[in-house]
């Protein structure tokens, strides 16, 4: 092992890291330019190196990819990667009150955060956790999308029938296209383009990044408070206080995000959306959440960061993508002549632990680029005219809606989604629980059918959906979740009426 | 007066909303068994949830959830059919023209002084470097497709 951190703390391997660092952290602040696409643009170069280097540097492009995700998210409203949704929440707020600078500093410690303990997860308990990752079923899968969309009730405000109403179509618009399971052509009205459903990543973007541009548009005052007290320092001693103090917060939520990591297909943005909710639910002070509440911004990028370490646990001890760019990331490996699976800890260590400490040092790395490129980033934004701000953002929501599947109509739907989201946000209903319903309603109904079917041919559908005890213990917890934002509602209305 | 605005923005999202969850279930006759599930279930979340904000408006009428504000109703039309129309013509007309174009018309729709001919001459030189230079650093070093 001594020899792996020797081997990734070479000159070489170092400078890669934190090349790799930059350049995901760059296109990760993208709207619309995913980790997935970081790692696959950047894949080839790595093609000549050796195993371990290229391992590196795929690596530190997906852990600053992640991160970079949280820039757009708190600056503009627009999760740069789908893992940066819950960022958004309550890093816009901070930005709008004057806070960005806090806000991308507090993501930037939060995401070295999560990231170390994913990676160490991956260091030590890699064999052991992989085993979590077969121990999900299609029907575990459904109750945890059941548990993201019960963040509806949160996300509401006092206003859950409104979050529902978006919730709702949020998960008709997950239905168009090929029904997941089965083949069902659904809402389509004959246009062959909606075949393969909404797309996720131009639906996010017009979702969350065309209503701002709008308001940009229309509103006279500037987009960004700008405090010029604020303008000198990384307020890195206000951002490490206010992370001691939600320090269960963070090995919460850096835990959430390892766990998630490890379920294949799950993801970032599903561990942001689970760490969120249960930060909001644990909190002192829940109603602040959605608001501006440090704790949000802190517990989403925590959970996703942590995602990349606990992702790569199934990866390479199963040869199970966990995430997207996992699966990339597997496909180098091959490429490479590496064999996944447990022989792979054994056979070919010293690649896997090289690999593992250069993800460490990667992450250590984000945070002095983190930090810096945060702060130009905020400055940049708060200094930049609108007239000139608000065409650059527009330029990037066309080129980055169309940049996944080559297609014009991504960019067709993208302005379409972000004109109807203004126009709902005019009456009430936000962003947040529509993408929700979007992002979470095909992996609840392909668990929900699988489980269905399966329960069916055993003859004990009851027993499937209620008795696995992984099933049980995630609905308990979204149970919890109903119950503390109802008490918590009720708290508010009580507070007011008195 | 503002509660009568919000309250007819309420009942407009339950109509609304009710309206969609109908349309949507209608839709699923085509649909086999187990297709029906989860649009019928969306469906009746989105009609049950209209339903529950019109006895709220009728019960607890003073829910407000909207601040009322002043809408530049123009700019904003403005602005959405710029998109659209950047949305739909790079096939037709090319990708950095209509780029240049659009971006341009976006910084007019943003300014709220009136512009010089130089300010005009600047906006439409900055459009089409901003494009250009972004283009070339999408499409050549990050190797990322463009319209």
């Amino acid at each position: 092992m001594l020899d792996a951190l020797l081997s990734a703390l070479s000159l070489e391997n170092l400078l890669l890291a934190f090349l790799g660092v930059i350049g995901g952290t760059i296109i990760g602040a993208l709207p619309g330019l995913s980790a997935t696409m970081a790692v696959a643009v950047l894949v080839p170069f790595t093609f000549t190196m050796d195993p371990s280097s290229g391992l590196i540097v795929l690596g530190a492009i997906y852990t600053g990819a992640i991160y970079g995700g949280a820039y757009s998210a708190i600056l503009v409203n627009t999760p740069g990667t789908p893992a940066a949704i819950a960022t958004s929440m309550d890093g816009f707020p901070m930005a709008k009150r004057g806070d960005g600078d806090l806000a991308v500093t507090l993501s930037c410690l939060g995401s070295v955060a999560g990231g170390i303990v994913g990676a160490l997860a991956l260091l030590f308990l890699a064999p052991p956790l992989s085993q979590i990752a077969l121990s999900f079923g299609p029907v575990e899968y459904f109750w945890l999308a059941i548990f993201g969309l019960s963040l509806i009730a949160t996300l509401s405000r006092g206003a859950t029938l409104l979050g529902l109403i978006g919730g709702g179509i949020g998960l008709l618009l997950s239905c168009v296209g090929s029904a997941v399971v089965g083949g069902d052509v659904r809402y389509t009205f004959g246009l062959t383009s909606l075949l393969g459903g909404i797309p996720v990543i131009p639906a996010l973007i017009g979702l969350y990044c065309v209503p701002v541009l709008i308001d940009m548009v229309i509103r006279p005052e500037a987009h960004l408070e700008r405090r010029a007290e604020q303008m000198r320092g990384f307020r890195l001693t206000e951002a490490l206080s206010l992370m001691w103090r939600s320090k269960f917060n963070v090995i919460r939520s850096a835990m959430i995000g390892t766990g998630v990591g490890i379920i294949p297909a799950a993801g970032g943005s599903v561990a942001g959306l689970v760490a969120y909710s249960e930060a909001r639910r644990t909190a002192k002070t829940p109603e602040q959440f959605g608001k501006g509440a440090h704790d949000g911004v802190i517990a989403s990028e925590a959970s996703n960061s942590a995602t990349v370490g606990g992702g790569f646990i199934p990866t390479l001890v199963l040869g199970i993508p966990g995430t997207p760019p996992d699966a990339i990331i597997l496909g180098a490996l091959l490429v490479q002549g590496i064999r996944t699976g447990p022989q792979l800890f054994t056979q070919q260590a010293d690649i896997v632990f090289t690999f593992t400490f250069g993800l460490l040092i990667a992450t250590l790395l984000m945070l002095p680029t983190g930090l810096i490129i945060g702060r130009y980033a905020y400055r940049l934004i708060v200094s930049v005219p609108k007239t000139a701000l608000a065409p650059a953002i527009a330029f990037l929501t066309i080129v980055g809606s169309f940049a996944i599947e080559a297609n014009t109509f991504h960019v067709l739907i993208m302005v379409s989604l972000g004109i109807i989201g203004w126009l709902l946000a005019r009456i009430g209903i936000e962003a947040s629980p529509i993408v929700l319903g979007l992002i979470l309603g095909p992996i609840a109904e392909a668990g929900f059918v699988q489980g269905w079917l399966i329960g069916g041919a055993q003859g004990d559908r009851f027993g499937m959906f209620f008795g696995q005890p992984i099933s049980l213990a995630i609905m308990a917890l979204t149970v919890l979740t109903l119950a503390s934002s109802g008490v918590f509602k009720r708290k508010t209305r009580l507070e007011c009426s008195t | 007066m503002t509660r009568i605005v919000n309250q007819w923005r309420q009942a407009l999202v339950a109509v609304l909303s009710i309206g969609l969850g109908a349309f949507a279930i209608s839709q699923t006759n085509s649909m086999s068994e187990l297709g029906r599930v989860f649009p019928t279930t969306a469906s009746l979340i989105a009609i049950s949830a209209g339903l529950g904000v019109l006895v709220q408006i009728i019960l607890r009428p003073s829910a407000d959830t909207v601040a009322n504000e002043k809408i530049d109703h123009f700019r904003a039309g403005l602005f959405a059919a710029t998109m659209l129309v950047w949305a739909l013509s790079p096939d037709r007309f090319g990708f950095v023209p209509t780029s240049s174009m659009a971006v341009f018309a976006v910084a007019v729709i943003t300014r709220r002084e009136p512009m010089s001919k130089t300010s005009i001459l600047v906006h439409a030189a900055a459009g089409v470097v901003l494009v250009l230079g972004f283009s070339l650093l999408l499409s050549e070093v990050l190797n990322v497709r463009l319209p």
